[in-house]
């Protein structure tokens, strides 16, 4: 299954920082509260 | 897939508590696990270990014992509290057999897999990476597709995010993860004012921002296949940009006597023409649309067989009524493909082949008419250089250039109706992909737009 490959595959210690985010979250642009990454999932 | 407990998976209420996690409705629970993941992901929250939700067609899920915001203090003895969830997943990953949690369970909210049986059928209109995607909650079950692709959506119980399979991966034991309709649309519509408000000097020139761009006139001039400049009906001068998600589908069963009619869509000079011309050499199967005119007939031409002959006056009344795909105006006179036109080729049994502009794909996917669109693609530059070479026909650079950059703007802001991409690199070969295609087309069910489905 990929899904299952693909998770053995990930690195466990995946960081969620992304320069892209300081695009995307622009400090002067008001984002609502869903659009704050949430707490990090995996899978068991 | 069944809701009952496997045979080997129960639950518990332990008769000696361990009381040192100062929780008195701790439960005990015992789920059979392979080598694959359980299907349930795991969230810290402060010190706890929480499950944060239960993936659909894992052995979590086929159980029925564990949920969304229970507390999982133990696995066979080990104690999870404390422990980031990359070393609860890794703990987990070694483990096979019975696995016995002790667990908090959360507050029962109103459970009972709302919605369990109704699955929606969704087209994507957009491209989504989950590797790109700083919001996903849980990377690893995120699921990539293109735009066009089809998505069963199982569960819908987080409104952000989704639990589906992808066309075709429906073997898959894990459903995956996608952006509900509601989160990708703000998250978009917030993608969009921000850059407004922040406009990037590197913006593609097909970008439209509300109230920032200023009118774009028409070029006059630009000749359709019938030799006359066509305009669609809807006046495309200026459109603010539209957010698209998903689009609800349905399986629509081909009809003998309903054919679905061919929209082939496409720059100037990729060869539309001869495909049309080809198809319709098999005129017991093809037929074209019979288009309208105000010009005067000609002697040697019939009403009704070369054009339908109207007047001016009635021409534009029928405009103004929509009766019209497309229109355009050349000497003087008015030329038009209308709906009842198609319609009646339909009714014949035949199969309509039409050429017409992306912009006429609006009203006509909004009729019953149920269109198949084909966009006719020019091959890369090279290619499209030796094609032209081959041909023997004589080129601009700039118009090869011309041809492939109009090709991208095409699908960029229509890709998301277009059915198959045919890359006419060779019109013969291309010919026999667009025929197979329309055999199948007879054959086998298409998703379609559920609207038309459910207008049947």
């Amino acid at each position: 299954a990929i899904l299952v490959n693909m998770a053995r595959s990930k690195r466990a210690t995946r960081g969620t920082y992304s320069p892209s985010a300081q695009e995307f979250c622009n400090p002067r642009v008001e984002l609502d509260h869903v659009l704050k990454p949430p707490p990090e999932e995996r899978l068991i | 897939d069944s809701t009952t407990p496997l045979p080997s998976t129960t639950e518990t209420i332990p008769q000696t508590l361990p009381d040192h996690y100062g929780a008195d409705n701790i439960k005990i629970i015992k789920i059979e696990k392979s080598t694959e993941p359980l299907g349930a992901t795991i969230r810290n929250d402060g010190d706890a270990v929480v499950v944060g939700r239960v993936v659909r067609g894992g052995a979590a899920d086929k159980s029925g014992l564990l949920h969304e915001g229970d507390d999982i203090l133990e696995v066979n003895g080990i104690e999870m509290r404390g422990k980031s969830v990359n070393a609860v997943c890794d703990i987990l990953a070694a483990m096979e057999g019975t696995l016995t949690f002790l667990i908090v369970p959360a507050a029962a909210q109103g459970r009972g897999h709302s919605g369990r049986d109704s699955v929606l059928h969704v087209k994507a209109h957009f491209d989504y990476d989950p590797e790109d995607d700083l919001f996903i909650p849980c990377r690893e079950l995120g699921i990539s597709f293109q735009k066009g692709d089809v998505l069963h959506i199982i569960s819908q119980e987080d409104p952000n995010w989704w639990q589906a399979y992808r066309e075709g991966e429906e073997d898959q034991t894990l459903a995956g993860l996608v952006p509900s309709q509601t989160f990708q649309h703000q998250r978009e519509s917030m993608r969009l004012a921000a850059s407004e408000r922040y406009p990037r000097t590197q913006r593609k020139s097909t970008t439209l921002l509300c109230g920032k761009t200023p009118k774009r006139k028409k070029k006059k001039g630009t000749y359709a296949e019938g030799g006359y400049p066509m305009y669609a009906n809807t006046v495309d001068e200026y459109e603010p940009e539209e957010i698209l998600t998903y689009e609800e589908v349905a399986l629509y069963y081909p009809r003998a006597n309903n054919k679905r009619p061919i929209v082939l869509i496409g720059p100037p000079n990729i060869g539309r023409h001869e495909l049309r011309q080809r198809l319709m050499e098999d005129s017991e199967r093809f037929a074209a649309a019979i288009p309208h005119t105000s010009r005067a007939r000609k002697d040697h031409e019939v009403d009704g067989q070369d054009y339908h002959f109207i007047t001016r006056a009635q021409f534009e009344a029928d405009i103004l009524s929509r009766k019209f795909v497309e229109h355009g105006e050349y000497e003087k006179a008015y030329y038009g493909t209308s709906l009842d036109a198609i319609r009646s080729v339909v009714n014949s049994g035949k199969i309509c082949v039409l050429n017409l502009h992306p912009q006429s794909l609006k009203i006509l996917r909004t009729s019953d008419l149920k269109p198949y669109v084909v966009f006719v693609a020019p091959p890369s530059l090279e290619k499209l250089r030796q094609k032209k070479i081959r041909c023997g026909e004589a080129f601009k650079e700039e118009e090869l250039k011309d041809i492939i950059e109009k090709a991208r703007e095409m699908e960029s802001k229509y890709g998301h109706f277009f059915d198959m991409i045919i890359i006419n690199n060779d019109t013969e070969r291309a010919y026999h992909q667009l025929l197979g295609e329309i055999n199948s087309l007879e054959r086998e069910p298409q998703w379609v737009p559920a609207a038309w489905v459910k207008a049947l």
